[in-house]
């Protein structure tokens, strides 16, 4: 059982894990670049260790200085966040070999669950619903390839096994263009996730993106603690997510959830992951799986009142979860906005100097955000500066409750994408929830075409 | 049994090959000390060698770690105050487990003040020494 928690990684989420274990009673240990020497997570932790210049590549992904500053400070324990090193099944293993404990899953189920390919087929096996598409990567003789394409029928999409995030896929409308598409995708992904195996899927045109939050522990608990939609995104990243996804039949959505549970089980998974599928005509179609705790995991922890973070420590811990599915809670509705250091128009990263940072507040308003007056918002990193959580009886009340947030929420120095945000929250479609993937390029298109 | 040239290359060819750049080994009546001039690290990082405004140099810890003001088997310290160095001397370890890693003398010149206290915790680019450079 370990007390000294190091955290591989820094900004909101590095906040969000200091704050669980410190109310676990559990020491903490923040690594850190010299960009993010004063945060105030790092002078919040009880143990800080600089490891490196700003480079992530020094510092939030050099395995070899993360386990020596555990090495060092004594931390029998490392949480990786998400981003960085999270679903590295190497640094997984590595953690591990040097007698630490690896606050997520086993490695194996992350290389599994990296394999785009092997994920697909250990989901099919446990009945979860997946893209229509053969769990195997397409054979080298191109006529074999043609007859896969023509059976699943155009438009299809070829995607890169190692791929993950919207990078790595090319989208195929004929069969013209399919020879050529496939040799570019397998270059791209041998180049980008030195895996040249790609696979193929049937395209879909208007899908939503939602998805399922598991839970599990070492003692044959698998629980799956409701969905989230997340589909206003630019660009493949998402900017708003909800609990849970608008006008979806709740059963249909029950069915689903059984079956992340029943994979869960099948893989030997442990710890917090979520199952991602794109919806569209009433269908669940399984896309990845992420075996790492996500950006927008305070939804759902406002929907069920479970601690996710916490969960996951005490997983790693060997404790059981003690709580049944039956116990799991959904109530209200809650939203998410991820406010950036960014240019509300034009999206270039806005780096600076906070020099006035007023948060919001009230009745069912949660800020996840490591920023405070004065600090300096790093150009070598992400943009993501905080998190706005509004929850509310209804998706009516949290989206009103979100807009004054959003009124009262104040950041000078640099600029921020908290105008985006109002505007989304004026538009009609929006309101009405349930819209698909493209929804906010294609409005964001119309706003700057009409004066 | 005494160290051959032979050994010398093959330990300068595994040091090379695993990023290491100094290496000690002492035996009773003989010593060897290896740099080999590969590390990408100090030309990678100029924040160790920027001046301070007061135009001293300072040397700085480059992996966080215990610092070490002695070699761990003698009880003289590395530098002491008004002690002249050259550039790359070694002015004190940082301790991480089993493993010391050098920190090194940006600039020749004379010692000024050891800042950090022996076994305290340093990080990356904690200053170290103050030298006042020559000229």
């Amino acid at each position: 059982m370990f007390d000294k928690v190091l955290i591989a990684n820094r900004g909101e989420i590095a906040l969000r894990i200091q704050r669980a274990c410190r109310a676990m009673g559990l020491k903490t240990v923040v690594i850190h670049s010299e960009a993010d020497r004063d945060a105030r997570y790092v002078a919040l932790a009880d143990q800080a260790l600089c490891i490196g210049p700003a480079p992530a590549s020094s510092t939030y992904l050099n395995v070899a200085a993360i386990l020596l500053a555990a090495e060092v400070s004594g931390a029998q324990a490392i949480h990786p966040g998400y981003g960085f090193l999270s679903e590295s099944a190497e640094f997984a293993d590595r953690v591990a070999r040097a007698g630490l404990t690896f606050i997520g899953p086993p490695a194996d189920c992350i290389r599994t669950m990296g394999d785009k390919v092997a994920a697909k087929r250990a989901m099919r096996m446990a009945g979860v619903p997946c893209v229509p598409g053969p769990d195997s990567t397409p054979p080298e003789d191109p006529v074999e390839v043609r007859a896969i394409a023509r059976d699943i029928g155009y438009p299809v999409i070829i995607k890169a096994a190692g791929g993950g995030g919207g990078r790595g896929m090319r989208i195929v409308r004929s069969e013209a263009a399919l020879d050529e598409a496939l040799a570019l995708t397998r270059a791209e992904a041998s180049k980008a996730f030195k895996n040249a195996a790609v696979y193929i899927e049937k395209f879909l045109e208007k899908p939503r993106h939602i998805e399922i939050q598991v839970l599990c522990d070492r003692h044959d608990n698998h629980l799956w603690l409701g969905d989230r939609d997340c589909s206003l995104q630019r660009r493949n990243q998402k900017m708003v997510e909800e609990a849970p996804a608008p006008g979806i039949d709740r059963a249909l959505i029950e069915r689903v959830g059984a079956s992340c549970v029943e994979a869960c089980r099948r893989i030997g998974y442990r710890g917090a992951g979520t199952f991602e599928f794109l919806y569209e005509d009433g269908q669940f179609f399984f896309i990845e799986m992420n075996t790492r705790v996500q950006v927008e995991h305070p939804v759902t922890e406002m929907t069920t009142g479970i601690d996710i973070v916490k969960a996951q420590i005490r997983i790693a811990q060997g404790e059981p979860l003690g709580i049944a599915q039956g116990d799991i809670a959904r109530v209200g509705h809650a939203i998410e906005f991820r406010i950036n250091a960014e240019d509300p128009t034009t999206f270039a990263p806005s780096p600076g100097t906070v020099t006035r940072w007023d948060v919001p507040g009230g009745i069912g308003i949660r800020i996840d955000s490591h920023i405070t007056a004065g600090a300096t918002v790093p150009r070598h990193y992400d943009s993501l500066i905080a998190k706005l959580i509004a929850h509310g009886g209804t998706r009516e009340e949290a989206l009103a409750r979100a807009r004054v947030a959003l009124s009262e929420l104040c950041a000078e120095g640099i600029r921020t994408n908290v105008p985006l945000h109002q505007a989304i929250l004026a538009d009609p479609a929006f309101c009405r929830g349930g819209y698909d993937i493209h929804h906010l390029e294609h409005w964001m298109n119309t706003k700057v075409a009409a004066p | 049994m005494p160290i051959e040239l032979t050994d010398i290359a093959r330990l300068a060819q595994i040091l090379e090959r695993s990023g290491v750049d100094t290496i000690e080994i002492e035996e009773p009546g003989q010593s060897l000390k290896l740099v080999v001039d590969t590390d990408p690290r100090m030309a990678a990082s100029p924040t160790l060698i920027v001046p301070d405004a007061d135009h001293s140099v300072i040397a700085k810890a480059d992996i966080a770690g215990h610092f070490l003001a002695a070699h761990p088997w003698r009880d003289q310290p590395f530098v002491v105050p008004g002690q002249r160095i050259e550039a790359g001397e070694i002015v004190g370890l940082v301790k991480i487990g089993l493993l010391y890693s050098p920190i090194v003398a940006p600039a020749a010149g004379t010692v000024d003040a050891v800042i950090v206290e022996p076994g305290a915790t340093v990080g990356y680019a904690t200053p170290i020494v103050r030298i006042r450079p020559i000229n």
